[in-house]
């Protein structure tokens, strides 16, 4: 009687012990894996960082249209004559390409190596031109979409010599952050990489471009631009570490 | 409830994963921003090219055109090639191709027209409109006034690569390829090792020579 009352505490103290260790290492599992979990799930969100900027000072402001005729201009440190821009002057009814071939699918492809826009529609080449792309700033090499489109606005950035700041850019396309397509009146040296990641144009060629492309509109992505390291006609495009 | 070795042992286990997922965490963060080592090759069906367009800095045709890049005006080329010699006339329009304006005439030895002979280069024009250049076969570049008028007292127009290897830079002249501002063309080079040297401003109105940090 006496061995039993004494074995009965100590069967009970070993059950409550090995109860706890079960309870402490299911609480250390569960806590690892949630922590782990969290990790896992939050880093990206934490660490990811935003598209780069090509116009350092207004990408994050400016990204809206603006004319402003009679302001200055600035690009590497020298003042720029500024065209004024007046919108009555846009013409009513614009030439727009692809009109007089069977319509298809549009796409802008822009070569890196050799600075050349191709654009399509369908199974039809429609215009080629040079441009001028990133020099002081990478153009991103990718597949987007024009996520906007504005008839002109202010892009600046840089310091010191390399100080920028350009009223009145005219036929902007973004497709990637404040990367764009934009026609440039403050340098013509198209065919060689002069900008600062933007995709320059002359005037005349973005008008023609601008005008064809499409915006987003109510469940329709605007018109896809491919940006390749290098392309091959008709569509092959190489790209890179594409950013997307 | 005491904590045993054995205990400690599962927590530094714990805590040596709970820091490998950490770390592959970041890296997987890392790499999806760069796109590292991915490698897109975009293709699909051969595509029929209906309307071939064809633009080339150096327009090698009888005749040939450049606009501005504003569209307001354009430079015209008629090269008319006989049997020993080849004659260019250039021309100036407004955009519509109207109000035409004579610029400059000169002919050239048909046996020298390989070097000598001209072109309209696809950035002609400065900026402005104010000024243009034509190219030599060579890559030579002549600059006018865009009305016509003496660029130089007495000249039409004057030599880039003459003023450019009288101004006894170590590079040597190679080609002019467009216009950096208003007034600035660009001029690249050779090395004395014949290889690509730097790349210079060119300021027209005072004829001045910058050399730049980066190549063009």
């Amino acid at each position: 009687m006496t061995k039993r009352s004494h074995r009965k505490p100590a069967k009970k103290a070993a059950h409550t012990t090995r109860h706890k260790t079960v309870r402490y290492r299911l609480t250390l599992y569960s806590l690892t894996m949630a922590i782990g979990a969290l990790i896992y799930i939050g880093t990206p969100m934490v660490l990811k960082t935003p598209p780069p900027c090509a116009n350092s000072k207004s990408c994050t402001s400016d990204l809206v249209e603006k004319i402003e005729n009679g302001a200055a201009g600035v690009f590497e440190g020298r003042s720029v004559v500024v065209p004024n821009i007046n919108l009555a002057l846009d013409k009513a009814h614009p030439t727009v390409l692809g009109t007089a071939i069977p319509s298809g699918d549009k796409h802008i492809y822009v070569d890196l190596s050799t600075q050349i826009l191709y654009a399509y529609e369908g199974t039809s080449k429609i215009f080629q031109t040079f441009v001028a792309t990133g020099r002081w700033g990478k153009t991103p090499t990718g597949n987007f979409n024009i996520w906007t489109k504005l008839r002109s606005t202010r892009m600046s950035g840089g310091s010191g010599a390399d100080y920028y700041n350009l009223p009145n850019v005219p036929f902007v396309m973004y497709f990637y952050g404040d990367f764009g397509l934009h026609g440039a009146y403050w340098h013509d040296n198209f065919g060689y990489t002069m900008s600062h990641g933007c995709v320059n144009m002359r005037q005349i060629d973005a008008e023609v471009i601008f005008n064809w492309s499409d915006g987003p509109t109510k469940g329709q992505l605007g018109t896809p631009v491919s940006t390749c390291d290098s392309f091959t006609e008709p569509n092959i495009c190489t790209q890179e570490n594409p950013v997307k | 409830m005491t904590i045993t070795k054995k205990m400690r042992i599962e927590i530094f286990i714990c805590i040596c994963a709970l820091i490998a997922v950490s770390g592959y965490s970041v890296l997987r963060v890392k790499y999806s921003n760069s796109g590292h080592l991915s490698r897109v090759i975009i293709a699909g069906e051969t595509l029929r090219t209906t309307l071939p367009v064809v633009t080339n800095p150096i327009v090698k045709v009888d005749t040939a055109s450049q606009p501005t890049p504003d569209g307001k005006k354009k430079l015209l080329m008629e090269a008319t090639h006989k049997k020993d010699t080849s004659t260019y006339v250039f021309t100036t329009s407004d955009g519509s191709g109207g109000n035409i304006e004579p610029l400059f005439t000169t002919t050239v030895q048909a046996s020298a027209s390989a070097t000598e002979g001209l072109n309209i280069p696809f950035n002609t024009w400065s900026p402005d409109n104010k000024y243009l250049f034509i190219q030599t076969n060579d890559g030579d570049a002549w600059v006018f006034n865009a009305t016509g008028e003496e660029i130089v007292t007495g000249q039409r127009y004057f030599d880039v690569r003459d003023l450019f290897n009288a101004a006894g830079k170590k590079d040597t002249y190679k080609v002019t390829t467009g216009w950096a501002s208003e007034t600035l063309l660009i001029v690249n080079t050779l090395a004395p090792d014949k290889t690509k040297g730097s790349s210079y401003w060119f300021e027209v109105p005072s004829k001045a020579i910058i050399q730049l940090s980066s190549q063009f």
